[in-house]
C-alpha cells in the first residue's frame, strides 16, 4: 500500500479524499493556490505546497508544477478528485510516465468516454442501448421522415451547430415533421450560422439515473446500484438519492448489467459512473460515462457501506476489489443536498464573501462533506459548491424528514446559499411522492420560489423584534463582533470616473 | 412604546414594541407577545416569543436580513419617523439611485459596452462581470445617458462597487 498520496484538488473533495487516506494510515500532501493558504484542505494535510496564483489555470490545472511537487514530496500516487485534472488524458499519462500512480482509469478509457461521439460509437458495438437517432445531420427530408418513423414519434430535432434549446423542436406526429424540420433549420441557421439538424428519439418524462461501478486491474467489474439525479437546474444536479424511487429490481438488474458492460467495453479501471436516461415507459439509454469519482458518491457509500475512495486507492495499489457483485446489498435510503454559494431567488447567481456565521447540522444519520468554517472567504475563483449534506435513514420517508430537519439546522450567514432552496424541494409533494423527472425544476419553479418567500405573521414579528434588538445592540456598542464599517467610497477610482 | 411597521415577502404588519430591546412586549392587533432575545454566539440569538423558541441569525454585514430557524428573510423595519415621512409623501428614504449600477457580485469586469455620454435604453447591456467561471451580463434598469464609469475593463471589483451611473 502507498505511504504517501498527493491530492491534486481543493475544497470538499480534497478533504473527503484526505480523510480516507488518514484512516488508511497514508500520509497526505496538499497543493494550494495563493487564495487557499488557509483553506481547510491545507490545514488537514500532513504536507502542503504552494503551486501558484489564485486562478486555477495557474494553480490547480498547472500539472507540471503539481508533478514537480509530487516528486519533491515523495508521493507515490496522485488522487485528482473531480473537476480540474480528473479527466485530463495528458495529465493521466504524464503522471504514469513520471513513475507515479494515477488514482483513476487509464488514459485510454478517459479518452473514449470523454468524447460523446466516440463514446456513442463504442456503445453501438455493445448490447447497451443508446438513444436512437441519426448519426449524420439531415440532408434529405423524405429520408429523414423514414428515419423518424423507424425511431418512432415523438422525435426531437436538434441543431448540429449549438445548444441551449435553439433550433430544437419536439415533433409528435409525422404530418408535423416537414414543417418542424424547416423551422428548426432556419432557427439554427440564424442562431449558429449552421442549418444542419439531427433527429433523436424524444424521451418523455426522462429520469437521469446513474450507476456506480468499480473495476480492478484483475478483470473484476461490479456495480453498486444507482443514484437518481433528476433534480437539476441548468443541467446541474442539486439533489441526488439512492435508491431511485422510480426503478424496480428488475430494471435495476438490467441497468446494472449494462453499466458493467459499458465499463468493460473501454477496459475501465477504478471508480466510474455510467449515466442513463430512463423514459416514462422505463426504457433506458446510455448517456455518458464519467471517468472519475462523482460529487454525489456519498449517497452510494451511505446505502452500500462501501468507502469508494478507499476502493479507488486499493485498486490503484493493484489489489483486487474488496467485494464481489453478490456481496453488494443496500440498506435504507440516502439523500444528498448540494449546498452552493448561490442566490436561488436571483437565478442562482454566484454569491461570494465571508462566511460570518456557521452552524453545521449534526445528529443521527447526518453527514456533511464540506470544506468551510466561520471566517473563511468564498472567492470568485473556484466552483461555488460549499459542501454536501447527506442524510441516511431506514426508509425514504424518514430520510426526507431527516433531510428537512438537518436543513433547518443549517445556517450559513454572510453569503447566499441554496440551503433554503433544497428545503423547498424536499418539502414539495411531487418530490416526496417520488414521481419527479428531470423537468421537475422547470415545471415547479414558481411553486418552489413562492415557498422560499412564504412567511407567517409570527415569523415576521420575530424578525422585526430581532432586527430591533440587533440595531439597539449596535447603537449601544454592545455587539460583540462590531460591524466592519466601510469608510471608503463605492467608486473604486473617483478620478477615473470623471475622466472617462 | 414605539410603533413599527414590519414588511417582508409582500406581507406587512404593524406592531408596538415596549421595553428593553432584549425583553420586549410586542402588541399587534389584539395580541400581546412576550419577546426575549439572548445572544448565544456572535450574531446568533435565541429568541423566545411566548415561549416559542427560534434561532435567529443576524449578520453584521447584512443590515436588513435575518435568518429564522434556517430561513433567510429580507425585511424592512420602519419606525415612527419613517412612517411619518411616508405619510408626508417622502418615500425616498432608500438611498439607492435608480441609475446607479453597482456590482451585485464580486468578480472581474470583462467588458464595458459604453462610454460616458452614450445614450442607453432600458434593458441595454451595460457590462459583463465574470465570477465563479460564469459570465453575467448586467443590463440597464433605465433609459438615459451614461454619466460616469467607475472601472476599466479587466478590473477586479468587490460587491457594491459602483460601475456605471446613468442619468
Amino acid at each position: 500500500m502507498f505511504k504517501k498520496i498527493l491530492i491534486a484538488n481543493r475544497g470538499e473533495i480534497a478533504l473527503r479524499v484526505m480523510r480516507t487516506c488518514r484512516e488508511m494510515g497514508i500520509e497526505v500532501v496538499a497543493v494550494f493556490s495563493e487564495a487557499d493558504r488557509t483553506a481547510p484542505h491545507v490545514l488537514f494535510a500532513d504536507e502542503a505546497y504552494h503551486i501558484g496564483p489564485a486562478p486555477s489555470t495557474h494553480s490547480y490545472l498547472n500539472y507540471p508544477k503539481i508533478l514537480e511537487v509530487a516528486r519533491a514530496s515523495g508521493a507515490e500516487a496522485i488522487h485528482p478528485g473531480y473537476g480540474f485534472l480528473s479527466e485530463n488524458t495528458d495529465f493521466a499519462s504524464e503522471v504514469s510516465k513520471a513513475g507515479i500512480v494515477f488514482i483513476g482509469p487509464p488514459a485510454s478509457a478517459i479518452k473514449i468516454m470523454g468524447d460523446k461521439t466516440m463514446a456513442r460509437q463504442a456503445m453501438l458495438k455493445t448490447q447497451v442501448p443508446v438513444v436512437p437517432g441519426t448519426e449524420e445531420p439531415i440532408a434529405d427530408i423524405s429520408r429523414a421522415l423514414e428515419v423518424a418513423n423507424d425511431i418512432g414519434f415523438p422525435v426531437l430535432i436538434k441543431a448540429a451547430g449549438g445548444g441551449g434549446g435553439k433550433g430544437m423542436r419536439i415533433v409528435n406526429a409525422p404530418d408535423e415533421f416537414e414543417d418542424a424540420v424547416g423551422k428548426a433549420q432556419r432557427e439554427s441557421q440564424s442562431a449558429f450560422g449552421d442549418g444542419r439538424v439531427y433527429i433523436e428519439k424524444y424521451l418523455e418524462e426522462p429520469h437521469h439515473i446513474e450507476f456506480q461501478i468499480l473495476a480492478d486491474t484483475h478483470g473484476n467489474t461490479i456495480h453498486l446500484n444507482e443514484r437518481e439525479c433528476s433534480i437539476q437546474r441548468r443541467y446541474q444536479k442539486v439533489i441526488e438519492e439512492s435508491p431511485s424511487p422510480f426503478i424496480d429490481d428488475d430494471l435495476r438488474t438490467k441497468m446494472g448489467k449494462a453499466a458493467v458492460e459499458t465499463a468493460e467495453s473501454c477496459k475501465y479501471v477504478g471508480a466510474g459512473t455510467v449515466e442513463f436516461l430512463v423514459d416514462k415507459y422505463r426504457n433506458f439509454y446510455f448517456l455518458e460515462m464519467n471517468t472519475r469519482l462523482q460529487v454525489e458518491h456519498p449517497v452510494t457509500e451511505m446505502v452500500t457501506g462501501v468507502d469508494l475512495v478507499a476502493e479507488q486507492i486499493r485498486i490503484a495499489a493493484g489489489q483486487t476489489l474488496s467485494h464481489k457483485q453478490i456481496d453488494i446489498s443496500t440498506t435504507g435510503h440516502a439523500i444528498e443536498c448540494r449546498i452552493y454559494a448561490e442566490d436561488a431567488a436571483h437565478d442562482f447567481a454566484p454569491s461570494t464573501g465571508e462566511i460570518v456565521m456557521l452552524q453545521i447540522p449534526d445528529g443521527a444519520g447526518t453527514r456533511f462533506d464540506g470544506a468551510i468554517r466561520q471566517g473563511i472567504e468564498i472567492t470568485p475563483y473556484y466552483d461555488p459548491m460549499l459542501g454536501k449534506l447527506i442524510c441516511w435513514a431506514h426508509d425514504r420517508e424518514s430520510a426526507l424528514n431527516r433531510s428537512e430537519r438537518a436543513l433547518r439546522e443549517f445556517y450559513i450567514g454572510g453569503i447566499e446559499t441554496t440551503i433554503q432552496f433544497c428545503r423547498s424541494v424536499i418539502k414539495h409533494n411531487t418530490f416526496r411522492e417520488g414521481t419527479y423527472d428531470t423537468h421537475f425544476y422547470t415545471n415547479f419553479m414558481d411553486e418552489l420560489h413562492a415557498d422560499l418567500s412564504a412567511t407567517t405573521e409570527e415569523v415576521l414579528l420575530v424578525a422585526g423584534g430581532s432586527l430591533f434588538h440587533h440595531q439597539n445592540q449596535i447603537k449601544h456598542g454592545s455587539h460583540s463582533s462590531s460591524s466592519k464599517k466601510k469608510t471608503r467610497s463605492n467608486w473604486v477610482n473617483a478620478q477615473l470616473g470623471r475622466n472617462k | 412604546m414605539m410603533k413599527f411597521e414590519i414588511n417582508a415577502n409582500n406581507r406587512s404588519i404593524e406592531a408596538n414594541f415596549t421595553g428593553e430591546s432584549s425583553e420586549l412586549v410586542i402588541k399587534t392587533g389584539e395580541n400581546e407577545l412576550r419577546f426575549e432575545a439572548i445572544q448565544v454566539q456572535p450574531g446568533v440569538h435565541s429568541v423566545l416569543m411566548n415561549n416559542r423558541s427560534f434561532v435567529v441569525g443576524v449578520c453584521p454585514n447584512e443590515a436588513n436580513r435575518v435568518n429564522i430557524n434556517g430561513t433567510p428573510i429580507n425585511l424592512e423595519l420602519l419606525d415612527a419617523v419613517h412612517l411619518h415621512l411616508r405619510e408626508l409623501g417622502w418615500d425616498s428614504l432608500k438611498e439607492v439611485k435608480a441609475g446607479l449600477i453597482s456590482a451585485q457580485i464580486p468578480g472581474l469586469v470583462t467588458k464595458i459596452f459604453h462610454g460616458a455620454g452614450d445614450e442607453v435604453s432600458e434593458g441595454d447591456p451595460l457590462f459583463l462581470i465574470e465570477a465563479m467561471k460564469m459570465e453575467n451580463e448586467i443590463k440597464s434598469p433605465i433609459a438615459g445617458t451614461v454619466k460616469r464609469i467607475g472601472v476599466t475593463e479587466g478590473q477586479t471589483v468587490e460587491k457594491g462597487t459602483n460601475i456605471i451611473e446613468i442619468e
